[in-house]
């Protein structure tokens, strides 16, 4: 194997080194990971990146190749040092000569008929009051919705905002249970 | 700054990510204004789970925008989803077949094609059934001022001829099973009273059909009816022959 392709190939024993690193009990060190992930892309994207998955997980290498090295001095909030290897893996993205402007992939039709299925799958999970938040928040369109909305803030005796940030929430643990049922069926495919 | 808050401030990240979802609402229900809208194109939709969200976000949209104000107790069905797309194109496409199938089974259906009609042809109404009381003068009966029609209107078909048409651009009939008589009206040159021998020959020559006409002043046609029995499939003529002068004018028909 070349050194570069070394260089690139994570270790499974640096991977999991870098999970003890972050906690000691697994489930909290694939959370904090998660999150962690999750904060590098966000940053990635606002700075216009077109690949910012890519270089997220190429942070996340790279720290993860240098936990044996800084786990016994480091000392402060871990999750910083992604964000200063971060730094680095993205100026050195930019330096790299443009091949072209990536545009998003096109829509998958196959994609969307199984996202529609696994909307009406993970909707049926949803407690009945939780149903009905989601299922009024998004009907009516435009000027419509905003008096629907209105109308449900005032039938549940609460401001709007708190409508809002109420159904945004069920919302995100809709987008979870569709990105884990989009997951399974790809792996089913 | 706000990058390394997002990275201490775990209801900073909980905010964020609640309003990447709201972002993608708006983008889907096309709240956006142009200049978001660009920015949004440019840089949000690089991640495979942002557009997983703009893909549930338009879900979302679809299933309930077409329920406004409709509060529902249940599940109602929705019908953007892809499967009712293709359940309408199904149907839509079955009820074509049978059509087809329906005008290859019956083509009588398919009646004398308007083209070939004169376009001043005279207009027959739609024979209409009326709902009498057997003896129309009893009180109370219910009357309408509708003129009796003569008995053999109702299975008529007029057929305008012009002695101008070649037999090559002659106007075919389709023979009905409905029809009991066609009713043949020629267009004449002139508008004086005369008297003409109107004859229906085969394209052989044999004569099918002859009648002795008689035009008012003023009118523009003479006509004659053909009991549909007389008719098979194949090429007619009619020949008009003016008593007075001899003259003689062809009308060509065809019968399928």
């Amino acid at each position: 194997m070349s050194p570069a392709r070394q260089l690139k190939t994570l270790q499974k024993t640096d991977f999991d080194r870098l999970l003890l690193w972050l906690d000691p009990n697994p489930e909290h060190a694939g959370e904090l990971y998660e999150k962690i992930r999750w904060r590098l892309i966000a940053i990635l994207a606002s700075r216009g990146c077109c690949v910012p998955e890519e270089l997220a997980d190429e942070t996340i290498d790279r720290v993860a190749r240098r936990v044996a090295d800084i786990e016994a001095t480091y000392a402060g909030d871990k999750s910083l040092y992604f964000l200063g290897v971060m730094n680095n893996v993205h100026h050195e993205y930019l330096k790299r000569p443009r091949l072209s402007e990536l545009a998003p992939p096109p829509e998958d039709s196959v994609v969307k008929e199984q996202t529609y299925l696994c909307l009406d799958k993970c909707i049926e999970k949803l407690t009945p009051h939780a149903r009905e938040v989601i299922e009024q928040y998004y009907a009516a369109e435009r000027r419509a919705k905003i008096n629907l909305r209105k109308r449900i803030a005032t039938a549940l005796g609460i401001s709007n905002s708190t409508l809002r940030l109420r159904a945004l929430r069920i919302r995100a643990k809709l987008q979870v249970c569709i990105e884990r049922c989009l997951e399974g069926s790809q792996t089913a495919r | 700054m706000f990058e390394r808050a997002l990275f201490c401030d775990s209801s900073l990240e909980l905010r964020t990510r609640l309003e990447e979802i709201a972002l993608a609402d708006d983008y889907a229900t096309r709240r956006l204004r142009d200049k978001d809208l660009n920015a949004f194109r440019q840089t949000f939709r690089f991640t495979a789970a942002r557009r997983n969200q703009i893909e549930v976000s338009m879900a979302l949209n679809e299933c309930f925008a077409p329920l406004a104000g409709a509060h529902r107790a249940g599940k109602s069905p929705t019908f953007k989803h892809p499967v009712w797309s293709w359940a309408v194109a199904t149907m839509i496409l079955i009820v074509l077949f049978a059509t087809v199938w329906l005008v290859m089974k019956e083509p009588q259906i398919v009646r004398v094609p308007r083209r070939f009609l004169h376009s001043n042809a005279p207009v027959i109404p739609t024979p209409e059934v009326a709902h009498h009381a057997e003896h129309a003068t009893e009180p109370g009966a219910h009357r309408d001022e509708v003129p009796p029609a003569p008995s053999h209107e109702a299975a008529l078909d007029v057929i305008v001829l012009d002695s101008t048409v070649s037999a090559e651009n002659a106007p075919t009939v389709t023979l009905a099973t409905l029809r009991d008589k066609y009713h043949l009206q020629l267009m004449l040159d002139g508008t004086s009273s005369a008297t003409f021998l109107a004859e229906l020959l085969t394209s052989r020559g044999d004569l099918i059909y002859s009648q002795e006409l008689t035009t008012a002043a003023g009118e523009n046609r003479v006509s004659f009816d053909i009991l549909r029995e007389r008719l098979v499939g194949g090429d007619y003529q009619v020949r008009l022959t003016r008593r007075a002068d001899g003259n003689v004018k062809t009308y060509y028909l065809r019968v399928r």
